[in-house]
């Protein structure tokens, strides 16, 4: 990545923490060389058995593409409510693709039934969480927020609980409660009440 | 239940219910609930969904993730082509990145492919470092360490090619149980020995564990991964104060440079590694030393609930005695163990050949019975610290140079018992009697068997030193400005015979061209009494004096620069005679001539041979490959260094009949050759030999220079470094790459070097020595010579390649040597049919003779302006250079000095041919330029010239640098003592 490349990544990502939607569009192609190499890394540490914490992995990433010396975040929340949103939206993408890859075009818009999550598909998971997801924002946006920082920034507990200025106790009731509410929304994802 | 609110309200109910036992819940949400059925549904569904999930979501997306991305990835390479290699199956994943079985198209031959983690990599200043590390490690050449091909990249993936091996890990086989005893052993000792070789060039491991050690069918022991630890290591820390920073355990932290991850795998790790001190070599020995005790015990020394336990016992505990595990263990393992796991470091092995050597005696005396606790005693009734020291750890010994071996090439040998000629390993030690930097080779043993000749240049120039074996002061017997070498002390122990310059500047002690341990020659052959007084020349020109076994003369050899006899001249001086060879095939360089210790024979070198003939001359026979021959006390065998393929220059014994004059039992060796193990010398009594262990390194150095003022502008910089012997080599353009030929191993093979990325190898077939690269003007296409390296005579053959290695291809057979014209459109080259340069046009496909007379010594140069070849010429018997018009016609003669003139080469302006005079500093003439105008050579460079050796130099093609190849010679004498 040289520094042209990340200083326009880093506009980019101003431009769509604004609000600015297509800046997203544009992003997501230049950061997918990270979600290889990521995973990569995981796998790498994972078979050598070292220990490892997916947090400081997607933190490497976000920091390896962002320009730090010409971006001031607000405050840490809004710098991992950043990187797991991108984590978010690279991992989906990548996702839909490998099962579009995987069934053709048929199975983009995936609904997910019971014996999809039993058969243990990754990708149809992670799909099929950010589409439950997305509905969990529109009822609960805090909730929401949990779910992606420890889903897709790899924050634990307590991280979570310090990037949102919010207490331990209750990121672990939003988490639990939420990961009752995703389920079942994956698992049912039709219940006609949408 | 999609009401904002109303989900509030739920999520309430449902935390706190979740949080119960079945029983109360029930209880509980009748209460909250109420009448409101739909809450109580809704409530009741996500319960039962949150137990159905389990630990689902529970694991980050990139978790989930990771593996169907890498298998995409490499299901993406399988198949394909990365660089020249095409990737055929994975066969696994490591630490350091996946790891593929491929075949390298060029050379047609097997290799891994480890793909680097584009993480390690993606930084510029960690990769940069990385290559350099990898760079080092790819020289490392020992059977006990995987040889690395090449490291290049390909679309976006950095790569390292290396040797595909067969086998196991030691994880592997740990996964089945411990291991025998001896067979940890050996095995540890073979990755000691490794380790010990890597120490010695500089580069330390950082990650030794079963996982890199690998164990091939035959039982030889490979570690993998040299060099790769400290690219992890080394990563750039995130240590902006804006940056998210998260809260770790003190001990974990210390070893960590990306917040959260622990590096390398914990229970391997040394006491400092695991406090994030500064590592030296110490901790590849502590790590083997975890691996060892893991691999006689089948559990790892320090291992603890988690990482953080792990690290914690590492540096804090000590480990239970190995023998509480294995109880048939000896005692004396708790030794080597204590001497390997010591968290102090001055309390641990200082090196890694130590633990070598004393994992040798351990086996030996395991195999034996003499172990003291097996020999004296049972198991039980010993107590932990009752044995110490213990013989077998011979207290001080310093191992650096070679290692007494036995067991390590032929273990069946161990069983049996060992050949009756040569000393049984209990029976030998070895240790070093010097120590010093620099030279210290050429020992020469007196008659008392206390006292040693040796040569040294500690004082700046080679001297002639003499020491006691039991120790006191140096004393430089020769003191003398001039190089002073070769010392012989003569059999009644009053005279020393030596070879110096000391009498002018014709007696130059030049190097010996043939073979890597190249000695000098020349110089004149004076004899001085061994406690001091003036030295009398005794002969004008010889080399490699030695007495008869009566005193009264001294054999030498001399001759031209390319074919030397044996002299024999009486020792209070007189006129040298002939001893007449009648050698079956042509042998030049004949070397190291001495007489059989009753007289009758004598041995000698002659290009890598060994020969035996009657002391009156005649047939000589050969005896066995090899060089530097000496005879045993008895004549009963004799010592020599042994140079065949694989056998790394190590120091044998063959059983040698007089009478019959040839071996009379297999040869075996003494020493595993660390150093280039030579110059044997053996005390009268038989019981000691003496030898150097040589460090001989030939590195490309580039100097900026102005090829028209002949000025040096800036003192010379290292273009390669490390373990290579590089010869020949061509630049194509300003001195940025360099294609070169190095002898790393048994053979020579050529690679490429730019100034920022590490050595390439570009030909690798065994079949085949390669050498003499000569790259194109245009940049794109390799010349260079091939030659069968087990027929010595056969004429090379003409090869072309890409300039990356790629359609190597036979140009011509019995030709090599070629001089690219300036167009590239045509070259010159060498035929080995006739001796002379011919001119190729690639277009026509035709040849022309260019020159027509005696003694063309092989390359010839094209002038820039492609109108003469300059070419060197032994018709003379000295080296000199001449030049002819490239249509053709009769040469002249630019330059024949008395001394040997090397290698011409023009300033790219025509108007200066530099050349080499006796392979030390450079000169010029005035070329053709100037129309070859008659002048004294003018001197270019000005190196001390004490053991000195430049080969080839070159000018870059702007006339701004000059290139050459330098030797370094580095070398310790060692000491076997034979306790018959």
């Amino acid at each position: 990545m040289d520094e042209h490349g990340q200083l326009h990544i880093t506009q980019l990502l101003l431009d769509w923490s604004e609000g600015n939607r297509s800046a997203l569009e544009r992003l997501t192609p230049l950061v997918y060389g990270e979600l290889h190499r990521l995973a990569h890394h995981y796998m790498n540490r994972e078979r050598s058995g070292h220990t490892l914490q997916t947090s400081a992995l997607v933190n490497e990433a976000f920091v390896r593409l962002v320009d730090q010396k010409n971006v001031k975040w607000n405050n840490r929340a809004h710098f991992f409510a950043i990187a797991a949103q991108m984590m978010r939206r690279i991992l989906v993408d990548y996702a839909r693709s490998h099962l579009y890859a995987k069934r053709g075009a048929g199975a983009i818009h995936v609904s997910l039934d019971q014996a999809t999550l039993v058969s243990n598909e990754p990708s149809a998971e992670v799909t099929a969480l950010d589409e439950a997801l997305t509905r969990l924002e529109s009822i609960d946006p805090q909730q929401a927020r949990v779910v992606e920082l420890r889903f897709f920034g790899g924050l634990t507990i307590k991280e979570t609980a310090e990037a949102m200025g919010i207490s331990v106790d209750m990121v672990k009731r939003e988490w639990s409660t939420a990961k009752a509410w995703l389920y079942r929304e994956m698992s049912h994802p039709v219940d006609g009440t949408t | 239940m999609e009401r904002p609110e109303r989900w509030q309200e739920a999520k309430d109910i449902l935390y706190s219910a979740l949080e119960m036992e079945p029983g109360p819940r029930a209880y509980f949400l009748d209460e909250r609930c109420g009448d409101d059925l739909e809450l109580r549904k809704e409530i009741e569904s996500l319960i039962a969904a949150h137990s159905e999930a389990g630990g689902r979501l529970e694991s980050p997306a990139i978790e989930l993730m990771a593996e169907s991305v890498v298998n995409r990835d490499n299901d993406d390479l399988i198949g394909g082509l990365l660089g020249n290699y095409q990737v055929i199956e994975m066969l696994g994943g490591g630490g350091m990145g996946e790891v593929f079985l491929a075949r390298d198209t060029r050379l047609d031959r097997r290799a891994a492919i480890k793909l680097l983690p584009d993480s390690l990599t993606s930084n510029n200043q960690t990769k940069q470092r990385f290559t350099q590390e990898a760079k080092a490690a790819s020289a490392l050449n020992h059977p006990n360490i995987i040889t690395i091909y090449e490291i290049a990249s390909h679309n976006g993936h950095d790569f390292i090619a290396m040797e595909y091996v067969e086998g196991e890990t030691i994880r592997d086989l740990l996964e089945r149980g411990r291991i025998d005893t001896r067979r940890a052993i050996e095995f540890c000792a073979q990755a000691a020995s490794g380790i010990a070789a890597a120490h010695e060039a500089g580069i330390i491991h950082r990650d030794i564990k079963p996982e890199n050690l690998m164990v091939t069918r035959s039982s030889q022991l490979k570690i993998l991964d040299f060099g790769l630890a400290k690219l992890v290591e080394r990563r750039p820390s995130l240590g902006d104060s804006h940056l998210p920073t998260v809260d770790y355990p003190r001990s974990n932290e210390l070893v960590v440079t990306v917040p959260g991850t622990i590096l390398g795998t914990v229970a391997y790790m040394s006491p400092e590694q695991a406090e994030g001190r500064p590592l030296d070599s110490r901790t590849d020995i502590f790590s083997l030393g975890v691996v060892f005790y893991e691999m006689i015990t089948g559990k790892r020394p320090f291992d603890g609930k988690s990482a953080i336990d792990t690290l914690h016992s590492i540096i804090n505990s000590e480990p239970p005695p190995a023998r509480d595990l294995n109880v048939n263990l000896p005692i004396e393992v708790e030794d080597l163990l204590a001497k390997s796991l010591a968290k102090d470091l001055s309390e641990r092995y200082q090196h890694a050949g130590d633990f070598e050597l004393d994992l040798r005696r351990f086996k030996r005396g395991l195999e034996s019975g003499s172990l003291p606790s097996v020999r004296n005693m049972p198991h039980s009734s010993v107590g932990k610290n009752s044995i110490s020291p213990l013989w077998w750890l011979a207290p001080g010994t310093v191992l650096l140079g070679a290692i007494v071996l036995w067991a390590y090439i032929t273990s069946d040998r161990m069983v049996t018992s060992p050949p009756a000629t040569a000393p049984s390993l209990a029976q030998m030690t070895l240790s070093p009697l010097t120590i010093d930097p620099g030279f210290e080779g050429e020992p020469t043993f007196a008659p008392d068997g206390q006292t040693i000749a040796y040569v040294s240049d500690r004082t700046g120039n080679f001297e002639i030193f003499l020491r006691q074996i039991s120790g006191g002061p140096d004393i430089n017997l020769t003191n003398n400005p001039a190089d002073d070498m070769q010392p012989s002390i003569s059999p009644d122990g009053k005279q020393v015979a030596f070879v110096s310059s000391r009498s002018g500047v014709s007696d130059c002690l030049c190097f010996f061209i043939y073979g890597t341990d190249q000695p000098l020659m020349g110089g004149a052959i004076w004899v001085m009494p061994a406690l001091g007084g003036s030295p009398r020349k005794i002969v004008e020109t010889g080399t490699f004096p030695s007495w008869s076994p009566d005193g009264g003369s001294l054999i030498f050899s001399k001759g031209p620069w390319y074919g030397q006899s044996i002299y024999k001249v009486p020792s209070n001086g007189g006129e040298p005679q002939e001893i007449a060879l009648n050698l079956k095939k042509a042998a030049p360089f004949i070397a190291y001539p001495s007489y059989s210790p009753e007289g009758s024979h004598i041995l000698f070198e002659a290009a890598n041979n060994i020969f035996v003939v009657s002391s009156n001359g005649g047939d000589a026979r050969l005896v066995v490959e090899g060089k530097h021959p000496v005879w045993s006390a008895d004549g009963s065998s004799i010592f020599y260094t042994n140079v065949e393929a694989g056998r790394n220059y190590t120091l044998w014994q063959a059983p040698f009949s007089i009478q019959e004059g040839k071996l009379v039992g297999e040869p075996s060796p003494l020493t595993v050759g660390r150093g280039r193990d030579t110059q044997p010398a053996v005390s009268r009594d038989g019981k000691l030999i003496a030898f150097s262990a040589l460090d001989v390194s030939f590195n490309l150095e580039s100097v900026l220079f102005d090829a028209e003022s002949a000025k040096i502008q800036d003192s010379p910089r290292p273009l390669t470094s490390g373990s290579d012997l590089i010869y020949f080599f061509s630049t194509p353009d300003n001195a940025e790459t360099a294609v070169f030929d190095s002898h790393r191993g048994a053979s020579s093979f050529i690679w490429k070097v730019d100034e920022t990325s590490p050595s390439v190898q570009l030909t690798s077939d065994p079949k085949f020595d390669d050498y003499f690269p000569q790259i194109s003007p245009d940049g794109r296409t390799i010349a260079f010579n091939r030659h069968p390296p087990d027929q010595p005579e056969a004429p090379d053959d003409l090869w072309f390649m890409e300039a990356d290695g790629a359609n190597p291809r036979l140009v011509m057979e019995k030709a090599g040597f070629v001089g690219w014209m300036p167009d590239g459109r045509s070259f010159t080259y060498y035929s080995f049919g006739d001796g002379q340069l011919y001119l190729y046009d690639l277009q026509s496909k035709s040849a022309k003779q260019i020159t027509n007379e005696e003694g063309v010594y092989a390359k010839g140069i094209p002038s820039p302006d492609g109108k003469w070849v300059a070419f060197m010429s032994i018709a003379t018997g000295n080296m000199d250079i001449r030049a002819v018009p490239i249509e053709g016609g009769e040469s002249i003669s630019v330059v024949a000095t008395s001394r040997q003139d090397f290698h011409p080469v023009f300033s790219p302006s025509g108007k200066w041919l530099y050349f080499q005079l006796d392979h030390k500093n450079i000169y010029r003439v005035p070329g053709p330029a100037q129309a070859w105008r008659k002048s004294e050579p003018e001197k270019v460079t000005d190196f001390p010239e004490s053991g000195l050796f430049l080969e080839n130099p070159q000018i870059s093609s702007n006339g701004r640098k000059l290139i050459y190849s330098k030797r370094r010679t580095g070398g310790d004498i060692w000491l076997l003592t034979l306790n018959k």
